[in-house]
């Protein structure tokens, strides 16, 4: 059984801010999300910025001590909530049996983790508070939400590096699309926590400048932190419920480079199958591909090789598709990229406009793509990529098609 | 459609390091002399030109030494294993939590600049199957998977639904875990906060290990000339503990016999969970089995293996088809897993050789 893939329902927090409508409105302005970080004391790093969410509500939890519950179970309850609501999904009793419930994240809870770990080294390990460490392991957020939300069965956790949250949307899509379910929930989150910072920072894969990906210049990444959240649903059961259609996923490809755990493979080969496999599983060819939403983690490395993959697959055409990487906004939010990413792509294919690339200044010629520098109109918008590549060299690509104004 | 099945078992684990030194210390009674911990080795023994590996993690080690030893069993170099239509699905709990501990001790006590880039690139939780992709040159679907003790079975899910779908012919899935006294402790911790003792048969000691198994269609694996060891014919991980734990245990065995196409009653051997909460999925088998049925076989591995998290389901499922593999059990097996949190999983596997459903 192969049935069309329907978006429902998105739910989106960055450091723009916490829902779509005032991400998309930041993204389209151009303007940035990466500010300097007061989560934790960064004396004795080259780097001080990151896309941190400034403001961070608390989550109403009811089931649950929100001072037991990590920062990245709040930053997945704000994106849930409001996938879930536009959604506008029966109530939890009369869901779709078994529902897909499928995140990726990087790290989970590790902020928890590190928080432990700190009292143990300080003041002992008796007097470390175990309730600290309860919303620690990556699988406790969704878990957690689960419950809170009142969705049955048990969440699928993918942690494949920052390609995570792009592989669980693409769990969730085949999962809809072969008949296994008729709804998915599925997306990914990552929040900043010193641990990553200090990781990244050992790697010197942080920038202490802007963060430019594609640019001649650029000198590195910026973390960020956040949750992307797509509601899935088989069209013709979205129809029948008179949901509204926010767009489609028409395809997914995954591969593995197999050739380091940190260092992208410099000919972008493995990625270059991500996204050839999602082209071919989506039925369309490059001259089909209107816009891509890059990895594009700004670091000298991946842009090459990224570049080199989308000429691998696209060909000459890699030369004429716009191409931004919005992390330049609101940072790398790790396994939460791809489905942060998702969400954008699916939202610049809705309201036709594409998202810049920010700090965008002089070509590189071994990134030889049509850079979006600001935000522009893109009527007709129909098909769009977004890639996301990770450590151990994990790649995912997914295709988006949108709905309304001339599209099928 | 063919059946998925099981063509090769690679087990590292307190009991023994390969599926025969496995099988031996199960048969000499399923007591390990060194408690929750793998026995010591050197990775050189199971992956040649082990060198750039050399520096790896506990969990990561144990998976690749896991997976080299499924890669031959099943009758393959490991040189010819890979490609783009290999995959890898790994599960782990915990992590590389070693490691993890080791780059945060620095960074807390000497500041960022002393961190090591190794122990945090390796303390990522897919450092297992990232670097079993690298050793083995897999090139299609890698994925890890992160959750209680019946993740494993999330990743016989994942593996078999690749292979249904045609987008992979062979997938290595591996279950790995290291020990850790964190982990122990914070283990201990919660147990003791939640200010009721559970019963000390409910709570195995948690250890460590990896279980790989290679899964391909039977009829592929017949066709270069190998034997499977088992086949996989159904399992259920949706259900939940939450509720009345047996009721809930009972029903996961009832859907995984279902969709396996054999009753419970045809259940001869069974590998009860090594996880929270185990006695009440054996009791929830005993509901569900009822009475008049025949003889059964219990192997409980925990004496020997502990709990190994992450790795636990996986390596129930080896030990299975390896009882079955080596003509121990007739089969059908059913394999079932529990997690502190109250998820659930229960697996149904036969003989290869046993017609199907």
């Amino acid at each position: 059984m192969i049935r069309r893939v329907a978006i429902t329902g998105m739910g989106l927090v960055t450091s723009h801010g916490i829902g779509q409508a005032v991400n998309w409105e930041k993204t389209l302005a151009g303007e940035s999300g990466i500010r300097p970080i007061t989560l934790f004391d960064t004396t004795g790093y080259r780097a001080k910025r990151a896309g941190q969410v400034a403001e961070l509500p608390a989550a109403p939890w009811r089931r649950f001590r929100p001072n037991r519950m990590d920062r990245a179970s709040t930053l997945l309850y704000h994106a849930l909530a409001e996938a879930l609501a536009e959604a506008d999904l029966p109530a939890a009793d009369r869901l779709p049996a078994a529902p897909v419930v499928a995140l990726g994240t990087t790290l989970g809870g590790m902020g928890s983790g590190q928080r432990y770990h700190a009292d143990c080294v300080r003041k002992g390990p008796a007097r470390a508070r175990p309730s600290s460490v309860l919303d620690h392991l990556a699988h406790s957020q969704p878990l957690a939400l689960m419950r809170e939300f009142s969705l049955p069965g048990t969440p699928r956790v993918f942690s494949n590096a920052c390609a995570a949250g792009a592989n669980a949307v693409g769990y969730g899509f085949r999962a809809i699309r072969g008949g296994l379910s008729d709804l998915a929930i599925c997306g990914g989150y990552d929040a900043l926590c010193e641990f990553a910072f200090a990781g990244f920072h050992s790697l010197q894969a942080l920038t202490a400048e802007l963060c430019r990906p594609f640019d001649r210049h650029r000198r590195g990444l910026a973390l960020g932190e956040g949750a992307g959240i797509l509601v899935l649903e088989p069209w013709e059961g979205a129809e029948t419920r008179g949901a509204q259609i926010l767009g489609e996923i028409i395809g997914y490809g995954e591969s593995s480079d197999a050739f380091h755990m940190t260092r992208p493979e410099p000919d972008g080969k493995g990625a270059a199958l991500a996204v050839r496999r999602a082209l071919a599983d989506a039925g369309i060819g490059p001259e089909d591909v209107d816009y891509v939403n890059a990895h594009g983690t700004g670091t000298p490395f991946n842009d090459r090789s990224e570049t080199s993959a989308l000429y691998a697959a696209l060909g000459a055409r890699a030369r004429e598709i716009p191409v931004s990487s919005t992390k330049s906004m609101v940072g790398h939010l790790l396994g939460g990229a791809g489905a942060v990413e998702g969400v954008l792509t699916a939202l610049a294919l809705k309201e036709q406009w594409l998202p810049p690339n920010l700090n965008y200044e002089t070509p590189d010629p071994d990134c030889d793509l049509r850079i979006v520098r600001r935000a522009e109109p893109a009527e007709g918008l129909t098909a769009a990529l977004s890639n996301s590549f990770g450590f151990g060299g994990a790649n995912a690509t997914l295709v988006f098609r949108g709905v309304g104004r001339g599209h099928p | 459609m063919s059946r998925v099945a099981v063509s090769g078992i690679g087990i590292v684990s307190p009991g023994g390091l390969g599926r025969e030194a496995f099988l031996q210390a199960l048969a000499a009674g399923g007591r390990a002399a060194g408690g929750s911990r793998v026995p010591e080795f050197s990775l050189e023994q199971y992956l040649g030109g082990s060198h750039s590996f050399r520096r790896v993690a506990g969990a990561t080690k144990y998976a690749l030494a896991a997976m080299s030893l499924a890669i031959r069993d099943a009758g393959f170099s490991v040189g010819a294993f890979g490609g783009e239509r290999a995959g890898i699905v790994a599960t782990i709990t915990h992590g590389a939590v070693t490691y993890s501990v080791d780059f945060h001790r620095v960074l807390l006590l000497e500041g960022p600049l002393a961190a090591s880039p190794l122990h945090f690139s390796e303390s990522v939780p897919n450092a297992p199957a990232g670097n079993g992709a690298i050793a083995f040159q897999v090139r299609g679907p890698v994925h890890t998977l992160m959750g209680e003790e019946p993740v494993g079975t999330q990743a016989i899910d994942l593996a078999a639904g690749l292979i249904r779908a045609g987008l992979a012919d062979r997938l290595l899935v591996v279950g790995t875990e290291e020990w850790n006294e964190l982990v122990a402790h914070a283990y201990g911790q919660c147990d003791s906060a939640a200010r009721r003792l559970p019963d000390p048969g409910e709570v195995p000691p948690l250890s460590e290990g990896a279980a790989a198994l290679v899964l391909e269609p039977e009829d592929a694996v017949l066709r270069r000339g190998a034997r499977p060891h088992a086949v996989l014919l159904g399992w259920s991980l949706d259900r939940s503990l939450a509720a009345r734990l047996e009721v809930a245990a009972a029903e996961a065995i009832r859907d995984a016999c279902r969709a396996s196409g054999r009753s419970v009653a045809e259940v001869d051997h069974v590998l009860p969970s090594t996880g929270r909460h185990r006695h009440a999925a054996t009791r929830g088998f005993l509901v569900a089995r009822g009475e008049g049925a025949g003889p059964l076989t219990w192997v409980d591995l925990v004496p020997m293996v502990g709990n190994p998290a992450g790795a636990s389901n996986l390596l129930q499922v080896a030990a299975s088809a390896s009882l079955m593999s080596a003509g121990r059990v007739a089969g059908p097996g059913l394999v079932l897993s529990t997690g502190i949190s109250g998820t659930l999983s229960a697996v149904v596997l036969s003989r290869a050789d046993v017609a199907g459903a």
